[in-house]
């Protein structure tokens, strides 16, 4: 049978892993990303996700290096995402190691670049990331790592980046994130609901039991980052919980 | 350390089996010149993408007469991943009609076309356990029911039931391994399955994938 997902995402910002709180990122975490993934490793996460949320554009090669250097050690699907503006960044990015790279405000500025990537290396490689802001009674993506509204609802952003050829989308919340509440699983379900592609839930899980409610919206894999750079054997402890919660996830490794 | 050519078409991201080929301690050598290819006696077939694309590449390169060579050497050993298993069958029916290897007795089909596919999403990603039908050197009963990662959007399904290693379920019943001669193909990621995956790849490294003739009984 095939398995839900438990996805370990690691922020790196100048080099270093770090915290992230709605899109603020203060607390460095590791000065070498590849503890983080050693750890994972051991911990058997189903996949990693490395995220580049440095303001310049010019961290693009050391982020490379650092994506190189990680996937030596990372032998479960590695995605990596952050200021991929060109074709040919995209194809560094895979020949470094990544098995998909990650979009973000190219589904909006260069939407062409998605579809180029799609072609090239086939959808199953191409994530679209969405960052939604979510208030009382609206919801819209942001771009440019949360600082620039698009005044696009999450479900059609969604649906625009299958159409172009996406084969995954990466849900992420700045107003959830780091609030420690869960997902924004009303807009996660929309978006869920919206698309025929796996759809995967981050932002905002803190306790165990916010994977089963991210699964339960609809999502085909959760991921975290915090909560498991901060609790030893984090996601054993997790996938042992969701197995208990009748929710079918790869037992290696259970607690 | 024994060395292990990859065979380099361009067909699909091949760092993460040089990564997983380091981790096992073998000497992973990617080959583009299809007689360079003959010195090696542990070949690995990579793949991603179309199988159209991918078998008028390994045209284009030169490396079918290669391939062919290296199957007839019976202490050779190749192992087909992914796009590579789908290669070394009989035929796909991936956006058309065509011709592969023909090593194994198999048609290469679209999960698409079957009736229930509707309810399910493809490709089929992420992890999905085996079902091992019965041991070679390179599987053991350990291996069983464990969970592989997977991502295809075609399976395989062969025709003569005995070339088939090991079975997986997702939508209907497939391949997931298969083995004839001295060619094994794997449809998921071994490079990419953790501890089960690299066990794999270490006894490919260690034993080949040469299928031993069963032993005959003395009277």
């Amino acid at each position: 049978m095939l398995k839900n997902r438990l996805i370990a995402v690691v922020i790196v910002r100048d080099g270093g892993v770090v915290q992230s709180i709605k899109f603020k990122h203060t607390n460095v975490i590791h000065y070498d990303a590849i503890h983080a993934i050693e750890s994972f490793n051991r911990w058997s996460v189903d996949e990693i996700a490395l995220v580049n949320v440095s303001l310049e554009k010019s961290s693009q090669e050391k982020f490379r290096q650092i994506l190189e250097h990680v996937s030596c050690e990372c032998f479960v699907p590695l995605t990596a995402g952050g200021w991929i503006d060109s074709f040919e960044y995209g194809l560094e990015l895979m020949n470094s190691g990544a098995d998909k790279i990650m979009l973000n405000s190219a589904v909006d500025s260069d939407p062409e670049l998605v579809t180029r990537l799609a072609n090239h290396f086939g959808s199953q490689s191409v994530v679209a990331s969405i960052d939604v802001v979510s208030e009382q009674n609206k919801s819209e993506v942001f771009v440019d790592r949360g600082t620039k509204a698009t005044g696009v609802e999450p479900e059609l952003w969604a649906q625009k980046a299958q159409d172009l050829g996406a084969g995954e989308i990466f849900f992420n919340s700045v107003t959830f994130d780091g609030a420690r509440k869960g997902y924004d699983l009303k807009n996660l379900q929309k978006v869920c609901e919206s698309v025929s592609i796996p759809v995967i839930a981050f932002g905002g899980a803190f306790r165990w039991k916010h994977f089963v409610e991210g699964f339960k919206a609809g999502a085909d894999a959760v991921a975290a980052a915090n909560i498991f750079h901060y609790t030893e054997q984090s996601t054993k402890y997790a996938r042992r919980h969701i197995h208990e919660a009748g929710i079918p996830v790869r037992l290696e490794g259970m607690i | 350390m024994t060395k292990v050519a990859i065979v380099d078409y361009k067909c699909g991201n091949i760092k993460s089996l040089l990564n997983a080929f380091q981790k096992v301690g073998g000497d992973p050598v990617l080959v583009s010149d299809p007689n360079e290819l003959l010195n090696y006696d542990r070949i690995v077939l990579p793949g991603v993408g179309a199988f159209k694309t991918a078998i008028d590449s390994l045209r284009v390169g030169g490396f079918i007469d290669a391939l062919n060579q290296i199957y007839l050497s019976p202490d050779k050993s190749i192992l087909g991943i992914c796009l590579g298993l789908q290669l070394m069958c009989k035929r796909s029916w991936e956006n058309g009609e065509h011709e592969g290897l023909g090593w194994f007795d198999a048609d290469v089909l679209p999960f698409k076309e079957l009736d229930t596919a509707s309810e399910f999403k493809v490709p089929h990603m992420g992890w999905n356990s085996i079902e091992l039908l019965r041991n070679t050197d390179l599987l053991a009963d350990e291996l069983n029911n464990q969970d592989f990662y997977f991502v295809h959007s075609y399976y395989v399904r062969v025709n003569d039931p005995d070339i088939a290693v090991a079975n997986c379920d997702y939508i209907t019943d497939f391949q997931a391994i298969v083995s004839f001669g001295n060619a094994m193909g794997i449809q998921f990621h071994p490079e990419k399955s953790q501890f089960s995956g690299l066990k794999i790849l270490d006894a490919f490294v260690k034993f080949g994938c040469q299928q031993k003739m069963p032993e005959v009984a003395n009277a």
